[in-house]
């Protein structure tokens, strides 16, 4: 059985990197091995578990659902890229804190992710907005009115 | 089985040239595809990367009609201003279908290849008198579907875009089933059109063989008057629609005919601006 690998590069978290990828491995696959996140705990970190949502050219994609192959030459960032490296919350980050909406360490950082490339297109959304956006991403464990009053307080926060 | 290669062609004929290969397949957003590969459900050979193709990114417009390209995705569609002044039930509809990050990947070529007896897709090409053109041929929408899942495209042939009339108005509504239903798809989704010329067209997913024609629904607008109360207590027959854990026939059909009453007044309410 002939396993044919590739290396492939992209910038994840604004370093560029460089592994082996196989045809069908995905995206959350070759972050996970990129961002050595090995243990459950680690990918929770870097938010690589649940839907895995990562911003891939500025817009969000589940990780799970990307082939790596097809994020050759990408820009990459993950949950765990979004705080500065002195630990340093985003204000949307802050703002899930705060609003008691980091409910589960599965989806919650893919909530967040979800939130950010709303913001990105539209920084100044309405209640209803966020949670059309939203919508589709909440699990029975989250709590939307704390996920929609996070995105809205982190938009206002960005505002003022 | 052994991993398949990867291609990624830089234009549309070395991709056609491509797509060639034995057990090649192309992979445009993958959000259909790739879970079945990643399963195993599904093989390929080959996979060709085509949804980045520049050749299939368009969404142009002329006097009459609207073409989008194959792979053009829902983002594309609900982010471009003219479809919301020219076609706003289109962009509307886009805009809501899936998820945010479905919607970034996910292309309208993919779900009409795909040809899922659900798509909205379908529904609205129908409603909207499309041609749906491939690389070597051109169809009618009402030619596209030739089952669940079966559509004409050959081996190697690619669909490269649609071209949609605009209407003189148009909605869409959809009937969703509760979270957690395990589909993506809604229960029901119609497309209501009607066109420059004054005919009603009925778009309606969900169909045993796929997206269809609701003609007498469309008989009834155009007898009645294009209005939600043309269509009351009418559906649908039960036995050309599909059924699964989630609705049986006949609730579809019940659904579709409220979805298609819905589809009309939003039609009435959100109008197009066909002033060319
Ligand atoms: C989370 C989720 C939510 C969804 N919600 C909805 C919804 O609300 N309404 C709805 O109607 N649908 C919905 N769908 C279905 C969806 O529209 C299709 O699955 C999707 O558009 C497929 O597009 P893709 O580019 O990802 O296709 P891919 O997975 O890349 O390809 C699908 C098939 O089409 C073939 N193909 C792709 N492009 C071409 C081409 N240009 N020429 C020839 N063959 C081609 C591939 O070889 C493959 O066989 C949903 C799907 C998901 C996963
Ligand atoms: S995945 Fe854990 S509760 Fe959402």
């Amino acid at each position: 059985m002939s396993v044919s690998s590739t290396s492939v590069r992209m910038t994840v978290n604004g370093r560029p990197v460089e592994a082996e990828a196989q045809a069908l491995t995905t995206l959350a696959e070759y972050l996970a091995v990129v961002l050595e996140a090995e243990t459950p705990e680690r990918r929770r970190a870097e938010g690589l578990e649940g839907p895995a949502v990562v911003m891939m050219n500025g817009e969000s994609v589940k990780a799970g659902r990307v082939l790596a192959v097809s994020a050759a030459s990408a820009q990459i960032r993950s949950f765990g890229g979004l705080a500065r490296h002195d630990g340093v919350l985003t204000p949307l980050q802050r703002a899930f804190v705060e609003a008691g909406a980091m409910l589960c360490p599965d989806c919650a950082p893919s909530l967040v992710m979800s939130a950010l490339d709303l913001l990105n297109r539209n920084p100044i959304p309405s209640g209803e907005e966020v949670r059309d956006w939203l919508e589709d991403s909440l699990c029975p464990v989250s709590d939307a009115d704390r996920a929609v009053s996070a995105v809205l307080a982190a938009a206002a926060a960005t505002r003022s | 089985m052994a991993a398949p290669d990867h291609l990624r062609p830089s234009t549309l004929p070395e991709a056609l040239e491509a797509l060639k290969r034995p057990g090649a397949r192309a992979l445009a957003g993958g959000q259909a595809l790739l879970p079945l590969l990643l399963d195993g459900s599904e093989q390929a050979r080959s996979l060709v990367e085509i949804g980045h193709l520049a050749e299939l990114r368009g969404l142009d417009r002329d006097e009459e009609a609207f073409f989008v390209g194959a792979g053009t995705r829902p983002v594309d569609v609900a982010d471009t201003p003219v479809v919301w002044t020219l076609l706003p039930a289109f962009a509307e509809m886009a805009g809501a279908m899936g998820d945010p990050q479905f919607r970034n990947r996910a292309t309208l070529g993919g779900a009409l290849a795909e040809n899922h007896p659900s798509s909205c897709w379908l529904a609205a090409a129908l409603a909207l008198e499309a041609r749906i053109q491939t690389d070597r041929r051109e169809f009618l929408a009402e030619e596209w579907t030739l089952g669940a899942f079966e559509t004409p495209l050959e081996p190697g042939e690619a669909l490269v875009g649609l071209r949609l009339r605009i209407p003189r108005r148009a909605g869409w509504a959809r009937i969703r089933a509760g979270s957690g239903s395990g589909s993506p798809f809604p229960l029901a989704s119609v497309f209501a059109v009607e066109t420059r010329e004054g005919a009603a067209r009925l778009g309606v997913a969900g169909g045993r063989d796929g997206a269809f024609r609701w003609r007498a629904g469309e008989a009834a607008l155009e007898e009645s008057g294009f209005a939600p109360d043309s269509l009351a207590g009418l559906a649908p027959r039960s036995d050309g629609m599909s059924a699964d854990e989630r609705a049986d026939a006949a609730h579809r059909a019940l659904l579709a005919g409220r979805a298609a009453a819905l589809a009309v007044a939003r039609a009435l309410e959100i109008r197009s601006a066909p002033g060319l």
